[in-house]
Order: C-alpha cells, then sequence, then structure tokens
C-alpha cells in the first residue's frame, strides 16, 4: 500500500478533474440555456395556439348567437349568460367564456382559450392561456313603424273594432320604461272609414302618408322581407287555422319544439316570458285563440277569430281581418303593417284593437335580434 | 536516502514538454466550450429577440383601427399610432346636451367591479379616450367613437346601481354625424384609453447598433434587438385586398419582418468572425378597422 502511494506523485489526476467540471459546468450551463429556451419556445407556441383557440371560440359564439336565451339576460354586471367549456372543431383547444349584456342594443363577449396541453395540467407552470373580448351590436329591424296601424290601402273599421296610437304597456308583467309620445292611429295612402262603435285615435287619428310605398312593407334597413322570414323560429304552412299557446316540458321549461307555441306574452314571468318566436307563415292563415308574441310575417290574409293576444310586430304582405266573437277581444300590442286592413267583426258586440305600444315593439326587436360586430374597435384583447 | 537524487534535467524537460502539452489541450478543449456556450446563448438570445418581435408588434397593432386615422404616420422603418392601453365601461355615462360639440368638464364613471378596466393600465389624468356613441339605438350607421381626454385625477365613486366605479373628468369632441344631445351615450358605453406611440429603428447614444424602439411621451427606449441593420425592421402596409398601400386610412393588414442580430461576433460555419443573423416574417390583421360602409 506505502508503495502505491508513493508511485502516485503527478498532478494528472487533480488537472484531470479539474477540466472535467469545468467543462461540466459549460456543458451544463449550455444543457440548462437550451432547456430554457426550448420551455420560452413551447410556451410562446401555446401562446400563439391558445389564442387561435379563443378567436375561433369568439367566432363560432358569434355564429351561433341564440336571442331567445342571450337576449333576455339582464343588464351586466348583474346578469350574464355563461359560455360552458367547449372544445375546437380542429381539437387544438378548448374556450369557455361569458356573453355580457351592455345594454339593449350592446353585448360583450368574453373567451378565453387554452391549448390541448395546457388544459391536461401536467403543465408545470399552468400552461397558456388568452382572453380576447368583442362588441356585439343587435342588428335592429328598422321597421318603419310611425303609426298603430301602418296599410298601404284603405281601412275600415265597424263594429266595436278600435286602433289606438297611444303608447300602451302590454300587461303588468312586462318591464317598460315611461310611455312614448303617441303616434298616428292609422297611417295610409288610402281612405279610412269607421262604422258603429269603430273608433281611431292618436296623434293624429289619421296620417295620411302619400310617401308609404311598397318596400316600406318589405325592407327593414338592410333587412327585407324575405331576409327575416329566412330567419324565422317558426315556419307555418299557409291556409291553416291554428290555436297558439304557451307550452312547457315536463321539466317545467319552454317547450320551443312545439309550432303552436308563440310564446307567453301574457305571463311573462313563466318560463315562456321572454320566448320571441320570428313566426312566418307561407300564405293565409287564420289565427283561432290564443295568444303569441314576437315578429309575425304573414305572406297571405291573416284572419283572426275571436280572442287573441299579440305582443310585438305583425307584418302582412296581404290584408288583416279580424272578427270578434262576443265579448272578447283580439288584441294586438305593438305595431301592425298591412297592405290592407279591414278589421270587420262580424257581430256587433265583437271587439278587435290595435295598440301601439313601444314597449313590445322595442322587446320583440331586441329578443329576435342577431348580434352582428360592432362597426368598429369591437376586438378587445383582454388581459 | 541514496535513491532520492532528484531529476535529471532531461526529466525536467520532458516533464514541462507533456505538461505543455496537456494544458494546450485542455486549454483548447475550454476555449472551444466556452466559444460554443457564447455561440449558443448568443443565438438564443437572438432567438428570444425576435420572437419578442413576433409578440410585442402583432399585440399593439391588431387593436388599430386605420379608417379612424389611428395611424398617423407610417413608413417602412417607424410607425406612429394610437395604442390601445385601458378598455372599460361606463356605468353612468356623461350628462350630454350643453357645450356643443367640445363640451368639457364632463362626469363619467367607469366599472371598477366586478372587473376593473382590462389593459395594461388604469385609466389615468391626461390620458386620451374613445367614447361609445349609440346615437340611435335603431340604427347601427351612426355608432362611432367621440374622441377625448381625461382632464383630472380619476377618484373612487359608487355607480347608480351600487358597484365600485371610478369617477373620470373628461372633455368630449363631437365629430360629425355625432349630436351632443341626451342619450347619445348609454349606461356602460365602452370606453377606451390610448396613447399615441412609434415604433422605430433606433439607434441609443453611444451605441453602434440598431434596435426597434419604443417612443412614447417619456421617451425613446430599445426594447427589441439588435437588428441587423438599419433596415433591420421592415414593414410593409396593405389593404384588405392584400395590395400594398401608402394611404394611412387603407391599412388592413401590416407585414413585419425583422432582421436581428446577435450583439457578439460568434464563430460562423465558414470559421470566420461575425454577427448571427436570424429573421422573422409575421402579417396582421387590424381587427378593429371600421365596416359596414363607415
Amino acid at each position: 500500500m506505502k508503495r502505491i502511494m508513493r508511485d502516485e506523485r503527478g498532478m494528472a489526476l487533480a488537472v484531470a478533474i479539474f477540466a472535467l467540471v469545468v467543462v461540466g459546468a459549460l456543458v451544463a450551463g449550455a444543457f440548462y440555456a437550451g432547456t430554457q429556451e426550448q420551455r420560452v419556445g413551447e410556451n410562446g407556441r401555446r401562446l400563439q395556439q391558445s389564442f387561435g383557440v379563443a378567436e375561433a371560440g369568439l367566432s363560432e359564439r358569434v355564429r351561433n348567437w341564440s336571442p331567445d336565451t342571450i337576449n333576455a339576460k339582464g343588464n351586466y354586471p348583474s346578469d350574464s349568460f355563461t359560455i360552458n367549456r367547449t372544445t375546437t372543431a380542429n381539437k387544438t383547444g378548448s374556450f369557455s367564456g361569458a356573453v355580457y349584456r351592455l345594454n339593449g342594443e350592446l353585448y360583450f363577449v368574453s373567451v378565453s382559450g387554452s391549448d390541448t396541453a395546457s388544459l391536461s395540467g401536467k403543465l408545470r407552470n399552468g400552461g397558456a392561456r388568452q382572453r380576447i373580448g368583442m362588441l356585439q351590436r343587435i342588428q335592429p329591424l328598422q321597421i318603419d313603424i310611425e303609426a298603430s296601424l301602418t296599410a298601404k290601402n284603405s281601412v275600415s273599421l265597424s263594429g266595436n273594432a278600435g286602433v289606438d296610437g297611444t303608447d300602451h304597456v302590454p300587461g303588468a308583467t312586462w318591464a317598460c320604461p315611461p310611455l312614448d309620445t303617441s303616434l298616428a292611429g292609422v297611417r295610409t295612402t288610402g281612405t279610412v272609414s269607421t262604422q258603429g262603435n269603430a273608433y281611431v285615435t292618436g296623434n293624429p287619428q289619421v296620417k295620411t302618408d302619400p310617401n308609404l310605398k311598397d318596400s316600406t312593407f318589405t325592407q327593414y334597413g338592410p333587412t327585407s322581407y324575405d331576409a327575416l322570414a329566412a330567419r324565422a323560429t317558426l315556419t307555418l304552412s299557409g291556409n291553416g287555422t291554428y290555436k297558439t299557446q304557451p307550452s312547457f316540458n315536463a321539466d317545467g321549461s319552454c317547450n320551443k319544439a312545439d309550432q303552436m307555441n308563440w310564446g307567453d306574452g301574457d305571463n311573462r314571468a313563466s318560463a315562456c316570458g321572454n320566448y320571441f318566436p320570428i313566426i312566418h307563415i307561407t300564405g293565409s292563415a287564420t289565427l283561432n285563440g290564443v295568444e303569441g308574441q314576437g315578429i309575425l310575417l304573414v305572406d297571405g290574409d291573416l284572419n283572426v277569430q275571436g280572442s287573441y293576444n299579440f305582443y310585438g310586430i305583425t307584418i302582412i304582405k296581404g290584408g288583416l281581418k279580424t272578427a270578434g266573437g262576443g265579448s272578447t277581444v283580439a288584441h294586438f300590442y305593438g305595431g301592425v303593417m298591412a297592405q290592407d286592413a279591414n278589421l270587420d267583426p262580424n257581430t256587433l258586440t265583437g271587439m278587435a284593437t290595435l295598440l301601439y305600444s313601444k314597449c313590445a315593439i322595442v322587446q320583440a326587436l331586441e329578443m329576435t335580434g342577431t348580434a352582428s360586430t360592432l362597426r368598429s374597435r369591437a376586438w378587445v384583447q383582454v388581459f | 536516502m541514496l535513491n532520492r537524487r532528484g531529476f535529471t534535467l532531461v526529466e525536467l524537460l520532458i516533464a514541462l514538454v507533456l505538461l505543455s502539452i496537456v494544458s494546450l489541450g485542455i486549454y483548447k478543449t475550454l476555449m472551444n466550450n466556452q466559444r460554443i456556450y457564447i455561440a449558443q446563448t448568443q443565438h438564443i438570445d437572438l432567438q428570444q429577440n425576435i420572437r419578442a418581435a413576433a409578440t410585442i408588434l402583432p399585440a399593439e397593432f391588431r387593436e388599430i383601427d386605420a379608417r379612424d386615422s389611428d395611424i398617423s404616420a407610417m413608413s417602412p422603418t417607424a410607425i406612429t399610432f394610437r395604442a390601445m392601453r385601458v378598455f372599460g365601461f361606463a356605468c353612468d355615462p356623461p350628462a350630454l346636451g350643453a357645450g356643443g360639440s367640445n363640451p368639457s368638464n364632463l362626469n363619467l364613471t367607469v366599472r371598477e367591479a366586478p372587473a376593473p378596466p382590462y389593459g395594461s393600465r388604469d385609466f389615468a389624468n391626461g390620458d386620451s379616450i374613445l367614447l361609445y356613441y349609440e346615437g340611435n339605438t335603431g340604427s347601427v350607421n351612426d355608432d362611432s367613437w367621440i374622441r377625448g381626454k381625461i382632464t383630472a385625477a380619476p377618484v373612487s365613486l359608487i355607480c347608480t346601481d351600487t358597484k365600485a366605479g371610478e369617477k373620470l373628468v373628461v372633455s368630449l369632441q363631437f365629430s360629425t354625424g355625432q349630436s351632443n344631445v341626451s342619450g347619445a351615450v348609454t349606461s356602460n358605453a365602452p370606453i377606451w384609453g390610448f396613447e399615441t406611440v412609434t415604433y422605430r429603428v433606433y439607434k441609443p447614444a453611444g451605441d453602434s447598433l440598431y434596435y426597434v424602439g419604443y417612443q412614447n411621451s417619456s421617451g425613446t427606449q430599445p426594447i427589441i434587438g439588435p437588428l441587423a441593420s438599419d433596415q433591420g425592421l421592415n414593414l410593409v402596409y396593405m389593404d384588405s385586398l392584400g395590395n400594398v398601400t401608402a394611404d394611412r386610412t387603407k391599412v388592413a393588414q401590416i407585414q413585419i419582418t425583422l432582421r436581428g442580430r446577435t450583439q457578439q461576433y460568434i464563430r460562423q460555419t465558414s470559421g470566420t468572425y461575425g454577427a448571427a443573423v436570424d429573421s422573422v416574417i409575421t402579417t396582421v390583421a387590424l381587427r378593429n378597422n371600421c365596416r359596414f360602409g363607415c
């Protein structure tokens, strides 16, 4: 043992160890820097991917705008519509968020997107997330309603039929702003004749408008009658007699699959109270009770028999005929536009009333309006 | 003791020669490792630089509305524009109707809860703002943004709906198509705060290299670089059809080309020493350009 130690007199080992330590430190440093660079690169890639997911989510949410659920929400910050976590079509990640109703016309969609790897929960730093927002504007229908009844041709009223241009609150269950100023009772290019107890009220009672054109009935700003009909929630064939009333599923929710369910304007507090369908009837039809709300488009004539309540906007390409029965009343709250109008109850005791209601019109427009991106500065990088 | 005679001269010379050879080998190895290390870190710095460019510049450009004259100057190596810094909602809009088209000392309250204004910072005195102009609620054609300025330091104030807010004192400038009438700005109206900034090729005093400089009211500072040359940043402005345009109001896309270089010279594959150069090209679409005929 002593002999061996004596032979180990050089410094080769010490020098070799020193060199190894130095080289090892440099290699370790290079590896560390390389690993860090790789992580930074991966994070950057995840960030970009998450950004793409968020933009895809935003686009998907706007494309599938659901007026009867989103538009019915209360204003921010008291209420919001939750966007549940959804995987993108190409499986690159998933997104979630919320839609905030800022006011009746404006909405803010906020979406957070994360790439698939970040969502796995296996990343040390929690992964990447990108949040972006977009301002959405309800595309309003610019329906030229300047009277309770707008008719292209002549209007005749008899029995107890009435047209009232005074602003009305449709019912106790409606939350409405203060009443607006009165509009004309009837706006027409033709004549208005009344018989019996029929009446027209408004400011003025009759507004003769030579500028009333066919396009007044078929073009609503950038939206046409046909385009509106193409967006219809419910499409019914002509030549039918329909009894429409709210219906509910077993769990108490509104049964929107029922074609005869046109919402519940009589009771806005019910599950169908915020359901405002766009109803398109592809011909003439007869309504024989009970109620409906939204936007009603009729390609032919509309006959209303007996008691009926409709809340919103009614546009009829043909003529409107009402026939009250007994003491029951056919009410149209909102605005009615018809090429011809013949509110002619068959019996003297019959009643048909067209009551202007700005509240019903505005709510029908808001609740059926689809969103489009605000004209400018709609896109927000939300941190 | 007789055996301990020391080293002969020949032994010493041989030992010295061997030691020199070994030392030289170690030195070469160490130098080689150090060179590789420096080259690698330089490359990493370079890549991080161009990656930063590919992240920072598009994020800044995305929120531009060129149609609304957000870009005030542009060239291949510089761009001056309104950079959005904060975004919020006015829980209580200003009372409009008086003051003509340039009302001042108007109070509006911005929501602080449930979420504070979004952005890199909060609203501050002196900020330029854009307040959403609703106008006729039945029409989208008059929807626009009122320009204005915050003229006093924001103070905490509860919104009328009892949520936390922040009072801003502002002056507004109504432009063509906007009317200073009650109701023109609605509750929860969005509000942007912005500052005018410039990104340009920049050579700091006392430095021989070029950088991408960020210039605002506080001055200019290099944020990306060094660049390969004074042409290391190249911005190409394109309209919505992808054609190059010199019209600042028609810019719809900006192509960013950044050529960066390493701070130090490193050994090239050719064996010579010089700065390594790398580049990135990315195109960003301006998300906030006005559409639908405005």
